[in-house]
């Protein structure tokens, strides 16, 4: 695998480096700036497998770099992770919202490392394989599916790898709504996999754009459904929500009619709150939105290019 | 390893990697002095300025390179001491002379290594 590190501590970089070379990494690349990062990146052929980020650096700090490193073709795909001591918590936020996969503390452990290149080389034999099956008309319908471009969009990844870091005070202060397309086998019938992933980016946007406050984070988690993390402390009115879908999805219906392709009719669910999960682990947070929104979801209408925003509560079981 | 902090959190598993740990432990150790003056310089500000944003700054920072990198070469007292420090600020409750003590503490741990 091709490595990049960052960090501003040459010492911490070789650390890093032969710890990875103990597990059988050798092609890794250093930098010690952010800006150093970026002369390395445009200027490789390649793309990367993976980065390693330390958050805190002067100047240009690892959250960052890791936005602008999402924009450039060699490292939009690439897991990030972001390597950082325990106090430097109040950075996960901002680090996942700017498009990190996971995180990793410092000081090094071996064990963790080897858990993140795990992950790593799983995620690229996914994303191979997806590769293979670009032009296949029948690709895999419950592939959680990235978004990228998305406004707030993350991985499902991320936003498990972001649920689990959270300590339990702030992950209170979440919320989790599940988005359903309800139709989404004849939305996925005959199309090839990149036409199937840019339905799903279209939807993706629109529900990112309905949410009034802007949502913390959006995923798409395989099939036709989103999750959608929201402040607790910000509320979420479904009905609002709903009506703004039906307006934002008259439009997008219209274009979709136009080229003759299938409507996504959606479903929003209810909030769901961590609760009394406390002992589950926090990524439940996403499965009971999903579920939620499936059994206890309202359909969103309208007709092409005129809203309905008129709501029903119906199951949106598969 | 001398003297102080000797828990690691790695500990090696294949002479390539032991060796290169032995050698960064040497690297590490060669830029104390550099470390150990700017930790001091920063200190003599303060006790003139305890207001004195940049020498906290700069506390700040080398106490976050050195939490994170010393545990990994076998210096986890060290690591430690650093990484309360570097907590105070995360915490925004570090202020001068409160961080007198603690910075002591990791001063005399790292010219120890210098022995």
């Amino acid at each position: 695998m091709k490595i990049l590190t960052v960090d501003d501590d040459p010492v911490f970089l070789e650390v890093m480096k032969i710890e990875l070379a103990a597990l059988g990494q050798k092609d890794v690349r250093q930098a010690q700036s952010a800006a150093e990062a970026m002369r390395l990146v445009r200027k490789s052929a390649e793309p990367f497998d993976c980065v390693f980020l330390d958050v805190m650096m002067p100047e240009t700090d690892g959250v960052e770099l890791c936005a602008m490193l999402r924009r450039e073709p060699a490292t939009k795909s690439a897991p990030i992770i972001m390597v950082t001591v325990q106090t430097e918590i109040e950075n996960v936020d901002r680090a996942f919202a700017a498009g990190a996969t996971d995180y990793l503390n410092k000081p090094l452990n071996p064990r963790e490392l080897r858990g993140r290149l795990q992950m790593v080389q799983s995620l690229a034999r996914g994303a191979a394989a997806r590769t293979q099956e670009a032009s296949r008309p029948r690709p895999d319908i419950s592939d959680p599916l990235p978004l990228e471009g998305v406004t707030a969009g993350v991985s499902y990844l991320a936003m498990q790898n972001y649920l689990l870091k959270l300590r339990t005070m702030k992950l209170f202060s979440r919320i989790a709504v599940g988005v359903r397309i309800a139709n989404i086998e004849a939305i996925h019938k005959g199309k090839t996999a990149s036409d199937f992933h840019g339905v799903i980016l279209d939807v993706a946007e629109v529900i990112s754009e309905a949410f009034r406050d802007g949502p913390k984070m959006i995923c798409h988690a395989g099939g036709g459904d989103f999750v959608v993390l929201l402040n607790r402390i910000m509320g979420f009115n479904r009905d609002a929500v709903v009506d703004a879908l039906a307006v934002k999805m008259s439009e997008l219906s219209e274009l979709y009619a136009r080229t003759g392709e299938k409507v996504p009719v959606l479903g929003v669910g209810p909030a769901v709150a961590p609760g009394l999960m406390l002992f589950h682990p926090a990524d439940e947070l996403l499965t009971m939105a999903i579920e939620e929104a499936r059994e206890n979801g309202v359909t969103v209408t309208y007709g092409t290019g005129q809203p309905g925003g008129r709501t029903r509560r119906a199951g949106l079981g598969a | 390893m001398s003297a102080k902090g000797h828990a690691t959190t790695s500990a090696p598993v294949d002479p390539a990697l032991e060796a290169g740990l032995a050698a960064l432990r040497a690297r590490f150790r060669a830029g104390l002095e550099d470390r150990i003056i700017r930790l001091e310089g920063a200190a003599m500000i303060l006790r003139q300025d305890a207001q004195a944003v940049e020498a906290l700054a700069a506390i700040r920072d080398e106490c976050h390179r050195i939490a994170g990198v010393a545990p990994s070469l076998g210096l986890a007292d060290i690591g430690e001491i650093a990484m309360r420090i570097d907590a105070a600020f995360a915490e925004r409750r570090a202020s001068w002379p409160a961080l007198e003590a603690p910075l002591e503490r990791l001063l005399a741990a790292l010219e120890g290594l210098l022995d």
